[in-house]
């Protein structure tokens, strides 16, 4: 037993000395807190009309006088680190926000002057503009172009126009007639930061004598004809367009295609001219394309009659596609032009395949009798195509035709106007059907189904067959809603401008490449 | 006795556990100093040991009034850092089956009193470039030379590492590989290096495709001048049809596409 002892005092000496003297200053009454309320979680303001107006109630569990500080931050920097930027001193915010149109951090701060003590608290503001939300219709008065917006401030339906908006914000107008508008949000520029090259909302206007880029949150012009392509400056001719692949973004000017690979480091510089093969055999690339960002592009080549593409987006010279086994209009050298090429839908293949084949038409012309003209089925499964011709009866009202659109990822229709008035033909059983007599002395400039989904705005959702159409010196654009692939007798909305519309493109905050295929 | 065996165990246990500690012993280098070459001095991580053993350099690019020109190494000195400046030794040494240098004509000799106090490594130093004045000869115009240097010991430096006591240069008055025209550089974008291939780059692009150009231009830029030589090589094969492009060893010229 007194063994024990003995251990027991060795251990009561090891511990005695672990021991060391509390000399501790703690106190124990409540620390200090700060209750902030009057705060949203998220604010949205439009950049240079909108004041965001906060009134916060801090009180705080100590005595003594409060002081109120105000900041903002920008969120999503790349290559640089933005400092915290005091804005106010008071308790309540009224702030004019004049931020670039992206995601910001507000910043409130209430400081106890006797004890020193800070409670902060933060809430989002996703600044926009009123360029970042709207219609664009690219129309032009026959020598230059200009944008009209037409303004969605609640849902989808117009309340508000800013006219020639581009040239009001650019100090001139694009030169060459309006042909297509097109958009991006991966499209690189250095307009925030000299030194990155950095994601960039854009949006395309493309005219019969120029290619702009523009920044959609400013709507000022980014590059131009003169600087878009590297190399230098470079001649636009006839219907220039700018569309989304899925790796890469694409140019076609003047019937030949330039390409950015958007898969490695770029400065949004089109690159060289694609070349058709190894000898670089002259070629004319129809106007017409049948892309979009999940997939490569279809397009066809006027002069050897061939369907190609530029494979993952990348490399110098253009791959025909090759033909299915049961193809009888074959993709090379078909002895065809294209009148009409349009992306339809996708499918997507489960296991084992995992990826998706896309679906389209195309209308080709005989070379050697021109009287005969083919629609064509393509399913393109990766760089396999399948084309089914069918003729075009001559007494169809699709044999002369004149504008095109497919109803994409919806009806089996193809939508097409002949002798000014619009009609339907159902592609599985060639069924044509009158839509839409335009009235009057107006003449159909362009016809195009778009279909938007905002899951979080409903509102804003719609799934329109538009129709453009020119009387004078004015155009005027119609809405349709469609009932089973039919359009309802009356336009949704209407709305008119001066000019002659080419092209209309919805933009919101959501939209990306994505949103829409590529296809006229 | 026995009641306090236990205390004595216990003692003796805890005098054990103090002596089985030990002051950790530093690994001090006692070695005589050495030195030898190494890749530079921005780039010391994870490159390959050869990097920056053999360097090409020309003349071609330099207004005709340049005569001489400096291509500088690195080298580094293994042991303690002295507070007195220490000279190291090269020497030429001949590489077989190609046209060596010749010093006083196509370079200044290592052992030239105007570059001797060049090859030091300064107090409190570990690493100095290692200066080599090329000579503009003539017949530089017409051919390309060769100059094998390696490290000789001295009463400062013994020789480092045998695979980093050398380096080799070549140099010319012509159109030259570039170091950056790398093996990738090849495979990737412009196939295999010729003189005329690089002329031609040349004459297309109005660029002058040397070391820095090539060591800096962006990826989208190459891939674009990729392309446009593809073509321009394109469009000379059929303005000249019975006489193709062909390179300094016969080889038809060509670009990856």
């Amino acid at each position: 037993m007194r063994k024990l002892y003995y251990y027991a005092a060795v251990l009561l000496l090891l511990m005695a000395f672990s021991c060391a003297k509390d000399k501790g200053n703690y106190d124990y009454g409540d620390g200090e807190f700060i209750e902030i309320s009057g705060i949203e979680t998220s604010y949205n303001a439009i950049s240079q009309k909108d004041t965001v107006k906060i009134a916060p109630v801090a009180k705080s569990n100590k005595e003594g006088e409060l002081e109120y500080r105000w900041g903002i931050y920008e969120t999503n920097v790349q290559g640089r680190v933005e400092p915290l930027d005091t804005i106010a001193r008071t308790q309540n915010l009224s702030y004019f926000v004049k931020e670039e149109a992206k995601g910001w951090v507000l910043v409130f701060m209430a400081r106890n002057k006797k004890t020193g003590y800070t409670q902060y608290k933060t809430t989002s503001l996703t600044v926009s503009t009123l360029f970042t939300r709207g219609w664009y219709v690219l129309k032009d008065d026959g020598t230059n172009s200009d944008l009209d917006l037409y303004l969605t401030p609640q849902n989808n339906t117009v309340s508000g126009k800013m006219e020639d908006v581009y040239s009001q914000v650019n100090g001139q107008k694009i030169q060459g007639t309006g042909v297509f508008l097109s958009f991006a949000t991966n499209y690189k520029t250095n307009i925030l930061n000299p030194n990155v090259f950095a994601n960039t909302r854009t949006l395309f206007a493309s005219t019969s004598k120029d290619i702009q880029a523009i920044g959609i949150n400013t709507m000022k012009y980014i590059r131009n004809r003169e600087d878009i392509f590297l190399g230098g400056a470079r001649p636009v001719n006839g219907a220039a367009a700018v569309f989304n692949g899925s790796a890469a973004t694409y140019i076609l000017n003047d019937n030949q295609l330039f390409n950015i690979y958007a898969m490695s480091a770029n400065s949004g510089l089109f690159g060289n001219r694609i070349m058709m093969d190894g000898t670089n055999s002259p070629y004319a690339l129809s106007k017409y394309m049948f892309s979009s960002a999940g997939t490569d592009p279809i397009l066809f080549d006027n002069t050897s009659g061939s369907f190609v593409t530029l494979g993952n987006g990348s490399g110098s010279v253009f791959t025909v596609y090759t033909d299915a086994a049961t193809n009888t209009l074959k993709t090379k050298n078909n002895n065809h032009t294209a009148l009409f090429l349009g992306y339809k839908s996708s499918v997507y293949l489960p296991a084992p395949d995992y990826y998706s084949r896309y679906i389209g038409y195309a209308i080709l012309q005989d070379k050697t009798d021109p009287a005969v003209k083919r629609l064509c089925y393509l399913v393109k499964d990766k760089f396999v195509l399948t084309v089914t011709p069918e003729v075009i009866n001559p007494s169809s009202k699709l044999y002369d035709a004149s504008h095109y659109t497919l109803l994409v990822e919806d009806e089996n229709l193809l939508y097409f106007v002949n002798n000014n008035e619009v009609y339907s033909r159902n592609l599985s059983n060639g069924f044509e059907q009158l839509q839409y007599a335009i009235p009057g002395s107006e003449v159909v400039t362009f016809i195009k189904h778009l279909k938007y989904t905002e899951s979080a705005s409903p509102g804003y959702s719609f799934n329109y067959i538009i129709v453009g159409t020119k009387s004078g010196s004015e155009y005027k654009i119609r809405m349709f809603n469609k009932v089973s692939g039919n359009l309802e007798a009356t336009p949704v909305q209407t709305i008119t401008g001066k000019g002659n519309a080419n092209s209309i493109i919805y933009i919101a905050p959501s939209v990306s490449e994505y949103t829409y295929p590529s296809s006229y | 006795m026995k009641k306090y065996t236990y205390l004595y165990i216990i003692t003796a246990l805890v005098l054990l556990v103090s002596y089985s500690c030990k002051k950790d012993q530093y690994y001090i280098f006692d070695d005589i100093p050495r030195i030898q070459f190494g890749p530079p001095i921005t780039s010391l991580v994870n490159v390959n040991p050869y990097t920056d053993s053999l360097k090409a350099e020309t003349f071609y690019y330099e207004a005709a009034d340049v005569v001489r020109d400096t291509i500088y190494f690195d080298i580094f000195t293994l042991g303690e850092v002295r507070k007195n400046d220490r000279a190291y030794k090269l020497k030429q040494i001949q590489l077989p089956g190609v046209e060596n240098a010749i010093p006083g004509k196509h370079y200044v000799a290592f052992d030239d009193a105007a570059v001797v106090p060049l090859y030091v490594i300064k107090s409190d130093s570990v690493h100095a470039r290692v200066p080599i004045v090329v000579l503009r000869d003539s017949e530089l115009k017409s051919k390309t030379v060769n100059l094998g240097f390696e490290i000789v010991a001295n009463e400062n430096f013994d020789k480092g590492e045998p695979t980093k006591v050398w380096r080799k240069l070549q140099f010319t008055d012509r159109l030259s590989k570039p170091n950056a025209w790398t093996a990738s550089f090849s495979q990737y974008y412009f196939g295999n290096y010729s003189v005329r291939k690089h002329a031609f780059m040349i004459e297309t692009t109005g660029e002058k495709w040397d070391q820095n150009f090539i060591a800096t231009i962006p990826s989208d830029q190459i891939t674009y001048y990729k392309s446009v030589m593809g073509e321009a090589l394109i469009d000379y094969n059929k303005k000249h049809p019975d006489a193709p492009m062909r390179d300094e060893n016969n080889e038809l010229v060509s670009f990856p596409n």
